[in-house]
């Protein structure tokens, strides 16, 4: 894993609105080069976080760090190397596709039209067509077009593909993104929040999970698979009296799916001691993981 | 920076600016060549285009909702604001250059300087407190005019020394809380009124009572002028007793300019408000036909504007304005209006706006029409009454194509 100094670093985050505590006590670091996933479900306080890193909310107490810096004294010098996609993307009206892009161009000190040609070919985007008159997705694919032709050090993704259709979403994460960092890569970092988590699978290098404001787990995407085990055992009757305690069992009958958190071992011989007919492993997928470490443990047994 | 990269910003704002420059100077000019009767309305089109100028020029990143995505922009704030009110300054300046050549005399030189200072430093400043910019024009319109009307019987040396100290403190404000804004997510509550409520309801309520509260919330707005008018009101029935230097204050003018302006707030927020905060879409979509519910809309909206726009204004200015039924149905007839306007508009400011103007040339053109034609008693009222039904019918078409 890359040492430098992180180039987002979150120390005991607290947001309030007035008596909710959106974001309470989030502790978060992101090491540049990485493309970091940020989830959680609803509400639990995704766009407040990034909201507090560009300067948009103020923390009602502890640090933000990006790129070392403070975002509210150092506004300019964070701004001008992070772009932004935000949750719900808005343009003036009036403008075109063209205005809107050299509108964004005139804020950066760099801006590559290559990138900018070559996604709007990609994406089909008319550049004589006026943003009222753009769908939704189009609306995101313009966005990611304007945080992507600065070639900014982090780009900081709040739910990017909500609005996309499948091609687009899958051109745009697999191509886009992982284009952008390889760009640069070791320099160029991605924190991404989403709901579609299985979408973003393989470009993931480490992410949180965050619930009711807080970091319930954080873990290196690799490392989370081999922690996170699926095993999956049939047996010719179902099994009674069966003792896997502490572990998530999924029973269907004949068959039995264990959710393991560690060392798989002993799930592994405790199942072989029941002499099932066919036994695998195999790794929890990030949605998965996501899934297991938030739903309450009964929804699963 | 190179002047090309400051160039988009400057043309978006300009861009954002010019619809209400525009809509001013014609206002104004309309005013001027209809002859030196319609000064007033000209001194109120140049007063209001001022302020919609200030409210504007923040107000339209809250409307699009494009404030988001300027702030996360590589620019400081300061730099961002200071190109705003550069644009804005320019803006307001040429807007009283052009008043000045065409209809203002050296008399309204106060005016002037009032409603520029109100547009730069007090309206930019109630639209963030607001987050609309609506309010910015609700709540400082009117600003100039107390000034100038108070400042007939105060000291001048007083007078401007409390006008320019406000508007100072509104600019040093307005600038710290441009510094701070924060971005909590969506357009945000425009106000938020005490809810006088019990915390504990019952789940289901008939839905059109719930109909009657959505559109009453829609109103908070109204309301929150009411309230600002009904307390500076008392201010004046009260220092009118105790100064005898303040009787002749113009109540009467004061209570009718109030009450038609107030019509027009209530039918422009009624439909507009509601696309704008984006829910009018799944409200036609509910199990109910969108005749009831555009019924209770235009029921509320004449109901308010009979309660707030005509009997309190009657009521506060003590026998100065009669109950008169030709100034009720006038007032209706503004609700009507501009609830029309508002069931085609996607703000409220903008059906404001739109409402206004075109209220103001239905009062010049209705000044040459009685001029060479005096309706019969019974036909005017007929007249209005079929224009009102045809709007409100025509408002329920918009209402429910929802667009």
């Amino acid at each position: 894993m890359n040492q430098e100094a992180p180039v987002i670093d979150l120390d005991h985050l607290v947001r309030r609105y007035g008596r909710t505590d959106a974001v309470n006590g989030l502790n978060l670091r992101v090491q540049p080069g990485r493309c970091y996933g940020f989830f959680g479900r609803n509400g639990a306080g995704k766009t407040t976080t990034i909201k507090c890193l560009l300067n948009l909310l103020r923390p009602t107490s502890g640090a933000v760090r990006v790129f070392g810096m403070d975002p509210a004294r150092d506004e300019v010098a964070v701004k001008s190397r992070i772009a932004y996609v935000p949750d719900q993307v808005a343009f003036y009206p009036w403008m075109t596709v063209r205005d809107t892009l050299d509108y964004f161009a005139s804020f950066r000190a760099t801006w590559n039209q290559a990138t900018e040609r070559s996604l709007l070919d990609r994406f089909r985007l008319d550049a004589r067509q006026k943003t009222s008159h753009l769908s939704k997705g189009q609306r995101t694919q313009l966005a990611l077009i304007t945080a992507i032709c600065p070639e900014p050090e982090l780009l900081v993704l709040d739910e990017p593909t909500s609005g996309l259709d499948p091609i687009v979403r899958r051109e745009f994460i697999q191509t886009v993104i992982g284009a952008y960092q390889e760009g640069d890569p070791g320099r160029r970092t991605v924190f991404v929040s989403t709901h579609l988590i299985s979408e973003f699978e393989g470009l993931i290098d480490e992410f949180t999970i965050i619930d009711g404001g807080r970091d319930v787990l954080t873990l290196d995407a690799d490392a989370a698979r081999e922690r996170y085990q699926k095993v999956h055992a049939r047996f010719a009757v179902e099994p009674v009296g069966l003792d896997l305690a502490g572990a998530r069992v999924l029973r269907r009958g004949r068959d039995i799916e264990v959710l393991v958190n560690g060392d798989a071992g002993d799930a592994i011989d405790r199942l072989r001691a029941r002499s099932p007919e066919a036994i695998s492993t195999e790794a929890l997928t990030l949605e998965e993981i996501f899934v297991a470490t938030l739903q309450p443990q009964g929804a699963v047994a | 920076m190179t002047a090309g990269q400051t160039r988009p910003p400057v043309a978006k704002e300009i861009r954002a600016l010019l619809p209400v420059w525009i809509a001013s100077a014609l206002a104004i000019a309309a005013a001027v060549l209809s002859g030196p009767r319609n000064h007033e309305l000209g001194l109120l089109a140049y007063g209001f285009g001022s302020v919609t100028l200030g409210s504007q020029s923040i107000g339209h990143e809250y409307t699009g909702g494009t404030l988001t995505l300027l702030l996360a922009q590589p620019w400081s704030r300061q730099r961002l604001l200071i190109l705003k009110l550069a644009v804005l300054t320019v803006m307001l300046f040429a807007l009283a250059v052009f008043a000045w050549l065409t209809l203002l005399t050296p008399d309204d030189s106060a005016w002037l300087l009032l409603s520029l200072l109100n547009g730069l430093f007090l309206a930019p400043l109630l639209t963030m407190a607001c987050r609309t910019p609506i309010a910015g024009v609700v709540f400082t319109g009117a600003a100039p005019f107390w000034f100038q009307a108070i400042g007939r019987y105060v000291n001048g040396t007083v007078l401007w020394s409390v006008a320019l100290t406000l508007f100072a403190a509104a600019g040093v404000t307005a600038w710290r809380m441009f510094m701070r804004l924060e971005m909590a997510g969506g357009r945000g509550a425009a106000l938020s009124l005490p809810r006088f409520q019990p915390a504990a309801v019952s789940r289901r309520q008939p839905p059109l009572w719930l109909l009657v509260k959505k559109e009453l919330h829609l109103q908070q707005m109204t309301f929150a002028a009411t309230v600002v008018c009904t307390l500076l009101w008392v201010g004046i029935a009260v220092s009118t007793r105790i100064i005898p230097g303040l009787r002749g204050f113009p109540v009467s003018v004061v209570a009718v300019s109030y009450g038609g302006l107030l019509a027009l707030l209530i039918g422009a927020l009624a439909s507009a408000e509601e696309r704008e905060i984006g829910t009018l879409e799944w409200q036609t979509m509910l199990p109910m036909a969108a005749w009831k519910q555009w019924s209770v809309k235009a029921g509320t909206v004449l109901v308010l504007a009979a309660v707030l726009s005509f009997a309190i204004p009657a009521l506060l200015a003590s026998g100065s304005v009669s109950f008169n039924p030709g100034h009720a149905a006038a007032i209706l007839f503004l609700a009507a209006g501009s609830l029309y306007v508002s069931s085609l508009c996607r703000s409220g400011l903008r059906a404001l706006i739109v409402s206004g103007s075109l209220t103001l040339a239905l009062a010049l053109a209705s000044q040459y029409f009685f001029a060479v034609y005096r309706p019969p008693g019974a036909l005017l009222p007929a007249v209005m009454a079929v224009v009102v039904a045809l709007l409100l019918w025509r408002g329920l078409e918009n209402h429910r194509r929802a667009a």
